[in-house]
């Protein structure tokens, strides 16, 4: 599998593979903004996972269908509007969570280098350079790649005739009905 | 002896006397001789100087260094009473009166300030209100199974559109009627477009109404204690706000337990309170160097000039330089206190435990034994202290 994997990389630079995706494609999030913020950036953003940040630092990439289903797991033993009001980097930290996430090394990429070299499959981010600018990240796994471009998560209301899909769970109901938020999709 | 001696000699070379104490008196003891030169003329000065032997040239300079240090070290002795002084806890019978005016100035402030942070919020709940409305007019069974008319949602948007946040709740309420009198008649689906745009524009002034009353009482917290504690100056009134914090969030008085505190907080948050305060003496040493050349410059350059331009610069430039220095001194004041605040959120119950008392898992019980320490100290209450460990 690895094989045939480094077969369709073999002629590849780091900018070209399919495990490359440019800065603008991700959104970076600070730890200090709220949980509801986040999912309305991601929303915006179209992306299915983000770059957390710490003061200007880059520390991890987190799939956007992974903070939701914790966020899920813990609005139902609290409530939806508790949770939406939480600080990322608070709940991120919550024990018992164990968010998986994808941690950027200290080594960038150059744009142009070879990608057979680099890839091992590894939970890793790498950040890439051009021309001494950073354009973009390099994952190490594929199938965390496919997750940006996956869509971002929603919150479904209890309509029952119309459930809603809605961007960020806000105060805990639908933007567009009186009903609460009960799930994400 | 020389041990003790060895020992002020190093305290010479300690980063805060360098820099709350030194720094200052070299700065105004520096300025003092200026301006002496100046009133005689530099260039006699000059060659008056050099006329002086290698001799007298090193005595003078030995003996003028030695009181630039003993200067310095009444100055860093005075630096709690200075403190105090600033901050409006002692008074002079000279500025006594001022201060009383400027007390009453304060307190009106004080307590215009309360009344604004204590102003009921004009959108508070207003979403959940207008959820409530709708799942009360929504008639149970049958449910309405009627689209709304599109003239009429659209003018129920328009009516949306138009809706100002300066408008009172009331008038908010009467202009959302139509809205919320179709959901009688009509599907909920069909109303969710003008609910969910009405939904989001209340929404949003409710934020930023609370983000603001959350920002005023932030504000009012850090300028302010209590009433009766109201200062007569900036200064004050930040100390007064640091000192209180403790107490009325943990019923710990900060002027009796800080002592004990410093005991058990880390060194890490010492170095930084050391240099916060360091900085804060600075400003406040600096400030009353400066106030005093002013006095200086006015009782003696009366005396030795009639270059009264000169004098009344000089002593503006002071007046400025005491002023500046004094808001130096609140901003210092206000980093201080915040550190302050973090101590005693950090470090409250390790002080308790220093105590040897039994930390209850309860807040309001952890409030309660904070009380009953403070009332035993300040007051000499004793309680039954049944929490207490034996040591």
């Amino acid at each position: 599998m690895e094989q045939q994997s480094r077969g369709r990389l073999a002629i590849s630079t780091v900018v070209r593979a399919r495990h490359f995706a440019a800065s603008v494609k991700i959104p970076r999030i600070s730890e200090d903004d709220i949980l509801q913020e986040t999912f309305k950036k991601l929303s915006d953003a179209h992306a299915g996972g983000f770059v957390l940040i710490s003061g200007e630092t880059g520390r991890s990439f987190v799939i956007a269908q992974d903070l939701a289903h914790a966020v899920s797991k813990v609005a139902t033993k609290t409530s939806w509007k508790n949770v939406s009001q939480m600080r990322l980097g608070t709940f991120i930290a919550y024990p018992g969570l164990s968010i998986p996430h994808i941690p950027i090394t200290h080594e960038s990429l150059l744009a142009d280098a070879d990608v057979l070299s680099l890839v091992r499959g590894r939970r890793v981010l790498y950040p890439v350079q051009e021309n001494g600018k950073y354009i973009g990240w390099f994952f190490d796994a594929e199938e965390h790649k496919a997750a940006v471009d996956t869509p971002p998560p929603t919150f479904i209301c209890g309509n029952p005739k119309h459930p809603h899909s809605n961007p960020d769970p806000d105060s805990g109901f639908c933007y567009r009905c009186r009903y609460p938020i009960v799930r994400t999709s | 002896m020389v041990k003790a001696l060895l020992g002020q000699i190093q305290g010479v070379f300690k980063k805060d006397f360098l820099f709350a104490s030194f720094l200052p008196s070299l700065v105004f003891l520096s300025a003092v001789v200026g301006s002496l030169a100046s009133e005689f003329g530099f260039q006699p000065v000059l060659a008056w100087s050099d006329a002086w032997t290698t001799t007298q040239k090193s005595v003078i300079v030995t003996v003028s260094g030695v009181f630039v240090v003993v200067f310095a070290y009444l100055l860093n002795g005075l630096r709690e009473f200075l403190f105090l002084h600033w901050s409006g806890s002692k008074t002079s019978l000279i500025i006594r009166p001022f201060l009383q005016i400027r007390t009453a100035t304060y307190l009106s402030r004080y307590e215009a300030l309360q009344k604004e942070v204590n102003v009921p919020l004009k959108w508070n709940r207003i979403g959940e209100w207008l959820r409530n409305s709708v799942n009360e007019r929504i008639p149970k069974k049958p449910a309405p199974t009627k689209k709304i008319d599109a003239k009429k949602l659209e003018a129920i948007l328009k009516t949306i559109d138009g809706l100002k946040e300066s408008m009172t709740r009331q008038d908010l309420q009467t202009a959302l009627e139509p809205l919320l009198e179709e959901y009688q008649v009509c599907e909920e689906e069909s109303l969710s477009e003008g609910y969910a745009k009405a939904n989001k524009l209340l929404g949003e002034w409710e934020k930023t109404e609370g983000a603001t009353a959350n920002l005023r009482r932030f504000q009012f917290d850090r300028s302010f204690g209590n009433k009766q504690s109201v200062k007569g100056n900036k200064l004050g009134n930040v100390v007064e706000s640091y000192n209180y914090y403790s107490y009325s969030r943990y019923r710990l008085e900060a002027e009796v337990f800080w002592p004990h505190l410093q005991e058990v907080i880390s060194d890490s948050m010492m170095a930084k309170l050391q240099d916060a305060r360091m900085l804060l003496d600075f400003s406040i040493s600096m400030a009353t160097l400066a106030a005093m050349y002013s006095i200086l410059v006015l009782i003696f350059g009366l005396w030795l000039t009639s270059h009264y331009i000169i004098l009344g610069v000089l002593t503006g430039t002071a007046f400025l330089t005491t002023s500046l220095f004094y808001g130096m001194g609140v901003f210092a004041a206000m980093q201080f206190g915040d550190l302050v605040r973090a101590c005693f959120d950090l470090y409250r119950l390790k002080l308790m435990k220093a105590f040897n008392l039994t930390i209850p898992p309860e807040f309001s019980k952890q409030r309660k034994l904070s009380l009953q320490i403070s009332q035993l100290l300040v007051y000499g209450e004793t309680s039954d202290f049944s929490t207490v460990n034996p040591p």
